[in-house]
């Protein structure tokens, strides 16, 4: 037999119903009360098919967007760029960033050595040197490229990349702390 | 202090792999993207707006990103954040300037409208150019937070806890948010849902 419920208290769960998040109790006296209860019957379909509608609803091609919206990011990253570039150091001054480049060439190196165990296809084939110590932006390329690749074989082996990603960040700002110093 | 790709000196090579990446990722969720900003703003100008600028702002806190949570959920995130920068700036501005909106008439009203992409579904071509104006209406009228929680909920089909991560609200409010959403939506479809 039906259990008493008022029909505020049904229309109140039909949200939960319909994300599957309510228990089964309340999901047994609601479908009950659908049966017997024609106006919340009508609210439960008008619901339904509000969800239907949405989720049937199309946008616009999006591809000839892209192109453009491509465009002007790069625009808008090139002008930033140069509104805010510094003034190239002098070679004098490297002395200064010499100690800090060294740990950071060596983070880069262990880090590289750990893309390349794991996902030797993957690596990409480093560029020609441009200066005698990778760059702070080199090394962080490097960490984001691995934060990507590892993002697939994380689902097989995510204590393995946990502890690579801390790992090779945590030693990296170590030592560039280190360097600074 | 955290290092950003704008603001560091680097060498050229070094911030065009980055870039490169950057786009990389864009370009595989794209759609995804898309969809997302076409339904928060209604209309193709607007979407490739909020993309462009969402792009920048993705851009500049791309090496903070840890691939702890998808990239085109983190993107969904900053795109949303955008938006409501967005249309607070353009509030302002209408603000500032309500006289000339007074005299120039509501040209606000008058955005490009497209028919949809109906695919090949005949069934679709036939009746959903119209609906999927109407929704994207229906979708327009709600408040900007209610809208970005019953697209990705509703439409993306994410859950409660994806969602609340995405828009760093608690669960508790997506919740009655998204419940909200629905029957303001529920209400202004009522021609089309209701027998
Ligand atoms: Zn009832």
């Amino acid at each position: 037999m039906t259990k008493r419920v008022s029909c505020a208290d049904v229309q109140a769960w039909m949200n939960d119903f319909m994300d599957g998040v309510l228990n089964a109790d309340q999901a047994v006296t609601l479908t009950e009360h659908l049966h017997a209860c024609q106006t919340c019957r009508r609210e439960w379909e008008a619901l339904e098919a509000t969800q239907n509608l949405l989720r049937a609803a199309r946008v616009p091609d999006g591809q000839s967007s892209r192109v453009s919206v491509l465009a002007r990011f790069r625009q808008r990253v090139a002008d930033t760029t140069l509104e805010r570039a510094p003034v190239r150091r002098h070679s004098g001054r490297r002395s200064v960033a010499a100690p800090l480049g060294l740990a950071t060439a060596a983070a880069a190196l262990g880090l590289a050595g750990l893309l390349f165990l794991l996902q030797p296809a993957l690596v990409p084939p480093a560029s020609p040197p441009t200066d005698a110590w990778p760059s702070h932006g080199e090394v962080n390329r490097l960490l984001t490229l691995h934060a990507i690749h590892s993002a697939d074989i994380s689902a097989d082996t995510p204590e393995l990349h946990r502890f690579v990603l801390a790992d090779a960040s945590s030693s990296a700002e170590g030592e560039s702390e280190e360097g600074g110093l | 202090m955290k290092w950003t790709p704008f603001h560091k000196s680097r060498t050229d090579t070094s911030e065009h792999a980055w870039r490169e990446t950057y786009e990389a990722q864009i370009v595989q969720c794209w759609e995804a993207l898309w969809r997302y900003a076409y339904r928060m703003t209604g209309n193709r100008d607007d979407a490739e707006d909020l993309l462009s600028e969402a792009l920048v702002e993705g851009f500049r806190s791309f090496s903070q990103f840890r691939g702890d949570t998808r990239f085109v959920s983190w993107m969904y995130r900053i795109m949303t954040t955008t938006r409501i920068d967005m249309v607070r700036r353009a509030r302002r501005r209408q603000a500032e300037s309500l006289d000339a909106a007074l005299s120039a008439g509501s040209g606000e009203e008058v955005k490009t409208r497209e028919i949809a992409d109906t695919g090949s579904d005949p069934v679709a071509l036939l009746i959903e150019p119209m609906l999927s104006e109407e929704v994207q209406d229906a979708l327009n009228a709600l408040p900007e937070e209610f809208r970005a929680v019953v697209i990705l909920a509703d439409i993306e089909q994410m859950d409660y806890a994806d969602v609340s991560r995405v828009l760093d609200v608690p669960v508790g409010t997506v919740r009655s948010r998204l419940h909200r959403g629905r029957a303001l939506l529920r209400r202004s479809l009522a021609q089309y849902v209701e027998r």
